[in-house]
């Protein structure tokens, strides 16, 4: 194995370089983190370190109903649109990885675009499509769009639990007297399982947070979360922001750790699966 | 018919069809709208002829160079010590890269205003120290830009980075050093080159999503940072639809060159394909 | 291991297989040439030959996983040509087993079981049946990760042969264990393929494994079949060169023709002259001559035309290395019990083994 580390720099050189990068990581996570105590904050204002700490903020947000309902508007959406593109991404990774055909990776490309073509555009695009068919406004539009932006996450990680596929392990299916939906239901689908679960966790995380969009298409009854939290960080710094953000982050910390877990039993089954006995 | 059925390249049907019909015809529809009515390009005159849409893009441009810069400079260190360091450490800090990679772009945003405002974190720490006695402005400005898109798309410059760092081979350390490299010289011709795929992927996935940024420019940016994104939404606001198209054209077909020019490098596998 | 009955309660248990002109073309490349071949009932046929020679391509297109360009492929009565892989009912051992990672071995097992629809209890029934077969009663309930490769193995075999298929197809099952493993599990196949009277498709890259193992041996090279026969007949008597040198070691040596008459032909090798009874060649002609080194006997002899060129302790016996009158090198495997090593530079007489030489002219052998 190529295991052997590339450390070059002695222990003087790796414990600066250790530093640095705790600095970094402290850039990164640091901000993140420092939302968690403002939101329990006493004051009525951010401040900061806060003066005393209350769950006030949070009480008030559980108490206002335009935030319960843009959280369950989002939640909703962001459920509908796993379900849609985690079928449509399955299927079609299993299409691109198995299949041949002529133009598959300008396909590929295409359906991939979404990560890369800045959101503006997706979104006025979709705005001024939606507007002609008077589709602006209902969640069924943002969910539509959100599949759009959220199906390239469930492609990436079902081909790649594809390309760790042992094609034999069908072969075997087959010769033991499988037919290929018995082969796909028994054998295909169980061991790429935990790259279907990661793409559809990224699906669902990515809508639940998507706000270029909605921005566009929501109408004025149909706020989503992260609308509604856009649009009262731009009128003021009300802590209550802080407590839903902190609610988010909590969401995706734990989707997060349940992917890390996914991945790591993907990787154990495909090292676990046939060939090299040790 | 039967043959048609076992090549399972059909499965990709429902999805082709699907972003046909919702993602493809819109953008189609959209980039005809640019062309104006009578294929006169009238959109795009009207957008470039006014100095602001040239000016946007310039600073466009120049945010991402230097937010991709910055963020390599930040990025390498960080990827090379996961890479060297032990197991443990490493599990820990690609938590610390994951975590705010699965935190909205929003929520980090607002994460800044807190930090920076006058009020803020920073205020805080730096006046209590003694460092200043009056708040410093830092929020709505061109350096709380840079900041927070740093903070933003780090991860998406440390992901690919350290993919290529670890794929290289131990031994070819080992036989550098046997060769006679010292630490340098084995960090500059092995570790350096063999990383470049992790490098290039990494910087041209920040240079285009930067091109593309418009939350945390708006959020935290201060009344002249201005992104073409924010340009479009702003043309749309204003019902000038024609104009905002032409300019999404503009930004769409700057995104595509760069990534045609360098696109092959970015695998997007490697960043968002978890299961592997 | 409490098996022996089952060879007496299941009779006729194994399948002839018959390719007839059976022939596979990637593209333009040939991959097997049109292929005749039976394999008889319950038979142990090995498919021997170098890398690239054809032997996965005829196994894989016998288990349904590659279409003929052209041919079809029997088993029993049946033309199987067209019948999908799943309703061939032939086992197969893959070469890494390609067992079901997220399925204990119970259920790998049971898996052909479940797809034939048989009721669970008769599954535990047959799934308990084999795993005592390949005596793995006790491990049932792991997965596969967590088996060494030789019991992956015996799990493979377990799950090929459940369903009672009449042929069972093998590719290099057994290359990727160690040596003592592998003649182990060598034994236990055999073994199992006596009790269950099935007809065995063995492919393999060892050529001890096909002789010791195999009723016949296909040796196969560039697609083409060289010679099918038991392991003893292809030892001594070679069809061809191809074959004389494929298995086992083999002297190969240049001679002339000086005299020829029917079923007489005398050649002149190394100042020696031999008889073999063989058809007639034109006199001055080149045949190449094949024997086999233990079949060589020397004396030492003052007048001798060969010399020792070298020795070599090998065990049971000693290697000699032979410079010939000629300037040809011959190899000789003597018995190392009681006698004294002939030193190097000793002058030697060859005996050669008239009824073991086989000539070959333009590649196959005289007869
Ligand atoms: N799908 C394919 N496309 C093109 N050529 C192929 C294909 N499969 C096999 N071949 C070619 O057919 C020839 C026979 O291959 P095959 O795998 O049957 O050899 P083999 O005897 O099993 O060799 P080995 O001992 O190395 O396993 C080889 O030259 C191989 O390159
Ligand atoms: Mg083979």
């Amino acid at each position: 194995m190529n295991r052997r580390n590339i450390r070059v720099s002695g222990p003087l050189t790796q414990a600066v370089l250790g530093a640095v990068a705790l600095l970094v990581a402290a850039f990164l996570i640091l901000p993140v983190l420092i939302i968690v105590p403002v939101s329990f904050t006493a004051d009525s204002f951010l401040s900061f370190p806060p003066p005393g700490f209350s769950t006030q903020w949070y009480a008030r947000v559980f108490s206002r109903a335009d935030w319960l309902n843009s959280a369950w508007l989002s939640i909703w959406i962001a459920v509908v649109v796993t379900v849609v593109s985690t079928v449509l991404g399955t299927l079609g990774a299993l299409g691109l990885v198995r299949g041949r055909f002529i133009g598959q990776r300008l396909l590929l490309a295409f359906i991939m675009s979404p990560l890369i073509v800045p959101g503006v555009i997706v979104a006025i695009a979709i705005y001024f499509f939606y507007a002609r068919l008077k589709f602006v406004g209902s969640p069924l539009a943002i969910a539509v769009a959100h599949t759009t932006l959220a199906v390239p996450f469930v492609v990436v990680n079902v081909s790649a639990a594809l390309h760790g596929f042992d094609r034999r392990l069908e072969m075997a299916a087959a010769n033991l007297g499988a037919g290929r939906f018995a082969t796909f239901f028994h054998v295909t689908l169980p061991i790429i399982r935990p790259g279907i679960a990661a793409g559809a966790l990224f699906a669902f995380i990515s809508s639940f947070d998507e706000l270029i969009v909605a921005m566009f298409i929501a109408g004025p009854t149909q706020v989503t979360l992260p609308l509604r939290m856009w649009e009262s960080m731009k009128s003021s710094l009300d802590p209550s922001i802080a407590a839903v953000s902190v609610l988010a982050i909590a969401i995706s910390v734990a989707l997060f750790l349940s992917s890390a877990l996914l991945q790591r039993r993907a990787r154990r089954r495909s090292g676990a699966a046939s060939g090299d006995p040790q | 018919m039967n043959r048609l059925l076992r090549d399972p390249a059909f499965l990709v049907l429902p999805l082709a069809l699907f972003l046909l019909v919702f993602y493809l015809l819109p953008v189609v529809q959209m980039l005809l709208r640019s062309t104006g009515a009578d294929w006169s390009f009238r959109p795009f005159v009207d957008a470039f002829s006014s100095e602001v849409t040239l000016k946007v893009f310039w600073l466009t441009a120049r945010i991402a160079v230097i937010v991709t810069v910055l963020t390599l400079a930040l990025a390498y260190p960080l990827a090379y010590f996961i890479a060297t360091t032990g197991e443990r450490t490493a599990m820990v800090l690609l938590a610390l890269v994951l975590v705010p990679f699965w935190t909205s772009i929003l929520i980090r945003s607002y994460a800044w205003m807190v930090l920076l405002g006058q009020n803020g974190v920073v205020n805080g720490f730096l006046r209590w120290t003694g460092v200043i006695d009056a708040p410093v402005r830092m929020l709505n400005t061109t350096f709380a830009v840079y900041v927070g898109m740093v903070h933003v798309l780090l991860p998406f410059m440390v992901l690919p980075i350290l993919s290529s760092l670890k794929a290289i081979d131990g031994r070819l350390v080992a036989a550098a050093e046997n060769l006679g490299a010292g630490p340098g010289a084995v960090f500059r011709h092995v570790i350096v080159p063999l990383s470049m795929p992790g490098v290039l992927a990494g910087s041209v996935l920040v240079f285009v999503l930067s091109l593309g940024f418009y939350i945390t420019p708006a959020l935290v940016g201060g009344p002249s940072d201005m992104t073409v994104s924010m340009l479009i939404a702003g043309e749309v606001d204003l019902y000038r639809w024609d104009v905002a198209s032409a300019i999404a054209t503009a930004l769409l077909i700057v995104t595509l060159v760069t990534l045609a020019l360098f696109g092959r490098v970015v695998s997007l596998e490697r960043i968002f394909g978890g299961a592997r | 291991m409490g098996a022996g009955d089952i060879g007496t309660t299941r009779s006729r248990a194994g399948s002839p297989v018959r390719f007839a002109g059976v022939s596979k073309s990637f593209g333009s490349f040939v991959a097997v040439h049109p292929l005749v071949l039976d394999v008889k009932e319950g038979e142990f046929m090995s498919f021997l030959g170098p890398s690239g020679s054809g032997k996965t391509t005829t196994l894989m297109m016998l288990a349904g996983f590659e279409e003929p360009t052209d041919g079809r492929i029997y088993i029993g009565h049946q033309d199987i040509t067209a019948v999908p892989p799943a309703r061939r009912n032939v086992g197969m051992v893959f070469q890494s087993y390609a067992l079901f990672p997220h399925m204990t071995v119970e259920q790998n097992i049971a898996f052909p079981l479940r797809m034939r629809g048989l009721s669970k209890a008769e599954q535990m029934r047959e799934v308990g049946r084999v795993l005592e077969i390949v005596g793995l009663e006790r491990f049932g309930r792991r997965f596969p990760g967590q088996l060494s490769g030789g019991q992956q193995q015996r799990v493979a075999l377990a799950r090929a042969i459940v369903f009672q298929p009449p042929v069972l197809l093998m590719d290099e099952p057994l290359s990727a264990l160690d040596k003592y493993l592998r003649s182990h599990l060598q034994s236990e196949i055999r073994r199992i393929h006596r009790d269950l009277g099935i007809t065995v498709v063995y492919v393999t890259h060892d050529q001890d494994e096909a002789m010791t193992m195999s009723d016949r041996i296909c040796v196969m090279r560039d697609g083409r079949i060289a010679q099918v026969d038991a392991p003893e007949a292809l030892y001594s008597r070679p069809q061809d060169e191809f074959v004389a040198g494929f298995l086992g070691e083999s002297n190969m040596l240049d001679a002339v023709v000086a005299f020829s008459a029917e079923r007489t032909l005398q050649l002149e090798i190394g100042g020696d002259r031999i008889v073999l009874p063989v058809a007639r060649q034109p006199a001055g002609g080149q045949v190449r001559l094949s024997v086999r080194p233990e079949h060589v006997a020397f004396h030492p002899d003052p007048a001798g035309g060969a010399t020792v060129a070298d020795v070599t302790y090998v065990g049971d016996h000693r290697r000699y290395d032979l410079r010939l009158a000629d300037g040809g090198m011959l190899i000789v495997k003597a018995q190392s019990t009681g006698a004294e090593p002939v030193p190097p530079g000793a002058r030697v007489t060859v005996d050669w083994p008239a009824a073991q030489i086989r000539a070959f002219s333009e590649g196959t052998a005289l007869q």
